[in-house]
């Protein structure tokens, strides 16, 4: 249910760039794992006159020591919670697969992206 | 091609808005901060609605100070921090557990404003307990806020001294309500002294509070200014 905090951010960022938005293009990354339903009904109650699309992008994680990209291994229940109310939360939990090093960095597919605002 | 923009941002100010805030800082570690703002939350939360944010990510050490032994946040329209002695409580460590969070500046700073974006805060003061330095917490806090307040802390040793120096330069007069000498040997408005029993009572919240007890002045000077 914080996904009501983040639409609300949503909501707040696109009322700061036009006074009336048409289309609003948001990017939810695989790592914070969204409710898109929740997420979705929480940005209709509060625009519901804007068309809100909804595209979802693959978490990459890149290894900082053997500069390898790794997919989001499966987390356990708790600490995918966790990691879905604070994304840097998986630095505590992953370490790469190929080399051992808990060094890498959130490439992509993080959490929530404002791709575009249309309106004026 | 496509602007990649954070929403985030835009909403910190909001969420914030008409709560005190009060970051506790300073250039070098092991001076106190985490101490002094584990104490400075149990007697302002006598006269107020206290929130408590620790944003040491490496070495979150409020909820074990406080001797908080189950960590959970709760979730209602946003993360809702943790209920603890009256105070509301919310760390690093309710993320990371007993874990190490190893991360890099741009990524430490996107954990902070996360943070700051989505928890929903019922208090009238925040105390802010910070990692040691002038790195992204502290510039974030000084972004994001135009009226936090910084209470720095320092010990009456010459590196002290000199790291004091290096943060007041950064945060400027203004923005700063005092310098809290702890460790000390005097006694005055805003100085602690050394005693091993601060050091025995952490984790032990009723020895702590106890102790605060002879801190009353303390924190009422530093509550009279904000
Ligand atoms: N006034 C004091 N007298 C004695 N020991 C203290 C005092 N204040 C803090 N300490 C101890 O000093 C150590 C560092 O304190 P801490 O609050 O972790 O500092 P910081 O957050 O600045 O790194 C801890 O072991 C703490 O118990
Ligand atoms: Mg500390
Ligand atoms: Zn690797």
């Amino acid at each position: 249910m914080h996904e009501w905090a983040l639409a609300e951010a949503v909501v707040s960022f696109v009322s700061d760039r036009a006074d009336r938005p048409r289309r609003i293009r948001v990017l939810l990354g695989e790592l914070q794992n969204v409710d898109e339903e929740i997420f979705l009904s929480a940005l209709k109650e509060m625009m519901d006159d804007v068309e809100i699309d909804l595209t979802r992008e693959e978490c990459v994680l890149r290894c900082n020591a053997c500069k390898k990209d790794m997919k989001l291994k499966d987390l356990g229940e708790e600490e995918r919670e966790l990691v879905h109310f604070l994304p840097e939360a998986v630095h505590a939990y992953v370490s790469c697969p190929l080399c051992g090093s808990r060094d890498f960095t959130i490439e992509k597919g993080r959490g929530v992206v404002i791709e575009s605002v249309e309106g004026s | 091609m496509a602007e990649r923009n954070d929403p985030r941002e835009s909403i910190i100010d909001r969420r914030l808005d008409g709560i005190k805030k009060l970051a506790v800082v300073s250039a070098k570690g092991g001076v106190g901060k985490s101490t002094v703002s584990a104490i400075l939350a149990l007697l302002l939360a006598e006269k107020a609605k206290v929130g408590v944010l620790d944003l040491d990510a490496y070495n979150p050490s409020i909820p074990t100070i406080l001797g908080m032994r189950e960590l959970r946040v709760g979730e209602d329209r946003g993360i809702t921090p943790q209920s603890f002695r009256g105070m509301q409580v919310l760390s690093f460590a309710h993320f990371s557990g007993d874990r190490a969070m190893p991360l890099r500046g741009r990524e430490l700073s996107d954990a902070v404003k996360e943070l700051l974006a989505v928890t929903t805060w019922d208090a009238d003061l925040l105390i802010i307990d910070t990692p040691p330095g002038t790195g992204e917490v502290t510039l974030d806090l000084l972004r994001f806020f135009r009226d936090a307040r910084f209470l720095v802390v320092t010990t009456p040793s010459a590196l002290a001294k000199m790291a004091l120096d290096r943060e007041l330069e950064l945060l400027g007069r203004s923005r700063v309500i005092g310098v809290l000498e702890n460790m000390s040997e005097r006694d005055c408005d805003l100085c602690v002294r050394y005693s091993k029993e601060i050091e025995m009572a952490c984790g032990d919240t009723d020895r702590l509070m106890s102790l605060a007890d002879g801190m009353r002045n303390m924190a009422e000077e530093i509550w009279r200014r904000l």
